[in-house]
């Protein structure tokens, strides 16, 4: 559950930050410099090339709050998504830790 | 001076079946869902008892952890929301104020949460969703090699995954990418049948049988572009789950003439064609994206996961198709499957752990899924003694006796004995028992036991050696995720004019006796198969071999031990509560044996079946 300020803040991100994207945002960012043509044009597969995990690739700090909105910064640097990893961390603020989410619908589950 | 062990934990929280698993030196130690212990199904919290158990089990305390892996990489999956509600519009903000605070509050905090649990500093690593997965179909598998398919609602943006494993560890090919999802496609069709998303697909799969796929042309002209090699989109404008608040939109419902089925209401033939066409659609996908992985890949053995993998159905199409010459699925290969991937990916791919070596060939490294808490007999005792209840001390032949002596006189059994089961099935460590030659069993247990939709059919479990006998199956099935044809010779005519007077009259149809085993033969004579032997779960093999020496049959039915919408049992009060909640007549715990005639009045609350919200 959620108060009226809290539920204020959530549609004044929404409204303010997150809409104003808007759908040209809503595909999946390809990487600096695109991706090589798909090898077969009539597939509808992403590539990824043979790409092997690398202990680095498992490493993200998320220790903290700093180094929270630091890796979402570092993930969004350059793209229209960049400053809202700061933004959500201010957000956050607002939604002290508590019951975790265990009843929200199943749909919002699959999106969220 | 002899090198401490790896233990890597790995944790899956937060969207559903929370869990966590314990990998040491490259071996699988343990394994728990967190709606075990804390009775609530598909629990996605944070799994504080699931990582407990498993440390007990290890008896090591969490100072020895290497590090522990979270099943998925969050920055990701925020990328992913936050531009698929950006797409959505003002559509999305009802959704938006629904989800997002379990990500302010919780979801961004898993470190925090995890330290503040454990009392300890520990290296905390992220794997990817479908990695994961993919981790949990090959590292546990047979195989030294093996092309890898993970199937999904959604992981981060990958909802299908082909990848490949071999002695230098998982390489990931293609992918297909949210709101695109094969997962989700059956998902909005489960939904509008009236079924619960993330509960109710099994249910759709088990009504397809009862239809005719006379809706596949219409979901492939209208629904999904499923391209030669599997790859596919979705016509988005007919969907709505990517702003939130359902599945489906009055586009779709206008494709399929009405709006969905009311939940609880009668089940009619139209709800068993669309589950039929769905079924036919997602099995010609399946079985495209495997020829193409098969050419992808030139690897010869195939492994699965993610939800999607759990369609046994489409499983032993794609056996019998024999597109690859092996298959393995990991038993867990929903979320809470995730755990167990994300250990083994922190074990191999971040410690740089060896994989071990498999028990025997040809044998897998999943140890029977048997990974849960197990109870003493020291522990049953002191529970049975507090509450006075009266019970017998049986040794482990005399348990298998009278168990199967039970069973053979059409007693229904619940039985717990050993380590719980990891993963969606239950798998004879938390089952219960029936006779499948009897015509009643499906009914007595669907209806007096179980508390579920009639139509649903009950799985054999077959003696390994037996099963010949009488399914159509030329592996093992240990895990309860291959369907396979009952054989020609144990089935029987059926009435062709069986529920003809009424089309939407599903019980007519399931009352016909279709073979020797009517209680395992579903209405198209098919039979979702457990093969068991005598070296992950000897005790349950026996059971089986006593029911074969009376009645000549190596086959018993197992379900899971519960009722509808319960988690299945985990300690001897939960069997307990179960066992008198219902019909049951024998309730086995360990080595102790409780005949229902001999117990107490069992003081309930009135309202019992309240406790457990309907899946």
């Amino acid at each position: 559950m959620i108060d009226t300020k809290q539920r204020d803040a959530l549609v004044d991100f929404f409204r303010q930050r997150v809409l104003p994207l808007g759908s040209s945002v809503s595909q999946h960012p390809r990487p600096p410099g695109g991706q090589p043509p798909l090898p077969d044009p009539g597939s509808l597969y992403h590539e990824r090339f043979g790409e092997r995990p690398t202990a680095r690739s498992l490493e993200i700090d998320l220790s903290d709050r700093g180094n929270i909105s630091r890796a979402l910064e570092a993930h969004w640097q350059g793209t229209p998504l960049e400053g809202l990893g700061k933004a959500l961390l201010r957000l956050a603020k607002r939604f002290p830790r508590g019951e975790e989410k265990a009843d929200v619908s199943s749909d919002v589950y699959e999106m969220f | 001076m002899s090198q401490r062990p790896v233990y890597v934990l790995g944790i899956s929280a937060f969207y559903h079946d929370s869990a966590a698993a314990l990998v040491c030196d490259g071996q699988v130690v343990a394994a728990a869902q967190e709606e075990r212990f804390t009775r609530k199904k598909h629990d996605p919290r944070f799994p504080v008892h699931a990582i407990n158990a498993c440390l007990e089990a290890a008896e090591i305390e969490a100072e020895e952890l290497a590090g522990a892996v979270f099943y998925e990489n969050p920055l990701l999956s925020l990328d992913r929301i936050l531009r698929s509600v950006a797409g959505a519009g003002e559509a999305a903000l009802p959704s938006w104020l629904e989800g997002l605070p379990g990500w302010l509050r919780t979801k961004l905090f898993f470190e925090e949460l995890l330290r503040e649990e454990l009392g300890q500093e520990i290296p905390v690593l992220y794997s990817e969703h479908h990695l994961s997965h993919a981790a949990s179909a090959f590292y546990p598998s047979p195989y030294d090699e093996a092309a890898i398919l993970t199937i999904d609602g959604v992981g981060e943006w990958a909802t299908t995954t082909l990848a490949e494993g071999d002695a230098d560890g998982l390489r990931v090919h293609q992918e297909i990418r949210f709101p695109h999802s094969l997962g989700l496609l059956y998902s909005a069709f489960t939904q509008y049948c009236g079924f619960r998303v993330n509960s109710g697909e099994y249910k759709l799969m088990g009504l397809a049988p009862y239809g005719e796929p006379i809706y596949a042309e219409r979901i492939r002209d209208h629904l999904i572009d499923l391209r030669e090699d599997g790859s596919y989109e979705l016509a988005m404008d007919h969907f709505a789950f990517v702003a939130g608040e359902t599945m489906t939109n009055d586009l779709f419902h206008g494709l399929f003439e009405g709006p969905p089925r009311e939940r609880e209401s009668r089940i009619r033939k139209k709800d068993a064609d669309l589950a039929a066409s769905i079924q036919a659609v997602t099995e010609e996908a399946v079985l495209c994206m495997a020829r193409h992985l098969r050419k992808h890949t030139g690897c010869r053995n195939l492994v699965m996961a993610g939800g999607v993998a759990l369609n046994c159905v489409a499983n032993g199409k794609l056996l019998r198709e024999g597109i690859f010459e092996k298959l393995w699925i990991q038993p867990a290969a929903g979320d809470a499957g995730g755990a167990l991937g994300a250990a083994y990916v922190g074990s191999h791919v971040y410690f740089d752990v060896p994989r071990v070596d498999a028990p025997a060939p040809g044998r897998d490294r999943q140890r029977g899924s048997y990974l849960g808490p197990a109870y003493s007999n020291e522990e049953v005792r002191s529970f049975l003694d507090l509450h006075d209840l009266p019970y017998e001390v049986v040794s482990d032949d005399e348990r298998a006796r009278e168990t199967a002596s039970a069973l053979a006189t059409g007693q229904v059994v619940g039985y717990m004995v050993g380590r719980t089961e990891f993963g969606p099935r239950s798998l004879g460590a938390r089952s219960i028992l029936g006779d499948p030659r009897s015509t009643e069993t499906q009914s007595v247990m669907n209806l007096k036991i179980k508390f579920r939709e009639s139509f649903r059919p009950f799985a054999p479990s077959v003696l390994l050696e037996a099963s010949g006998e009488f399914f159509d199956l030329e592996i093992e099935s240990p895990y309860m995720l291959l369907v396979a044809p009952v054989k020609e010779e144990i089935r029987l005519p059926v009435a062709s004019d069986a529920g003809a007077e009424d089309e939407d009259n599903l019980i007519a149809q399931v009352n016909q006796k279709r073979s020797s085993l009517p209680a395992i033969t579903h209405v198209d004579y098919s039979a979702r198969v457990q093969t068991v032997d005598g070296v992950d779960k000897p005790d349950y093999h026996a059971v089986i071999r006593e029911f074969q020496e009376l009645t000549g049959v190596g086959c018993v039915v197992n379900s899971s031990f519960n009722v509808r919408g319960e988690p299945m049992v985990l300690s001897p009060w939960d069997a307990y509560k179960c066992f008198m909640r219902t019909d049951m007549d024998v309730l086995v715990v360990e080595n102790f044996l409780l005949r229902k005639t001999e117990q107490p009045k069992f003081e309930d609350h009135e309202n019992w079946q309240e406790e457990y919200e309907l899946d």
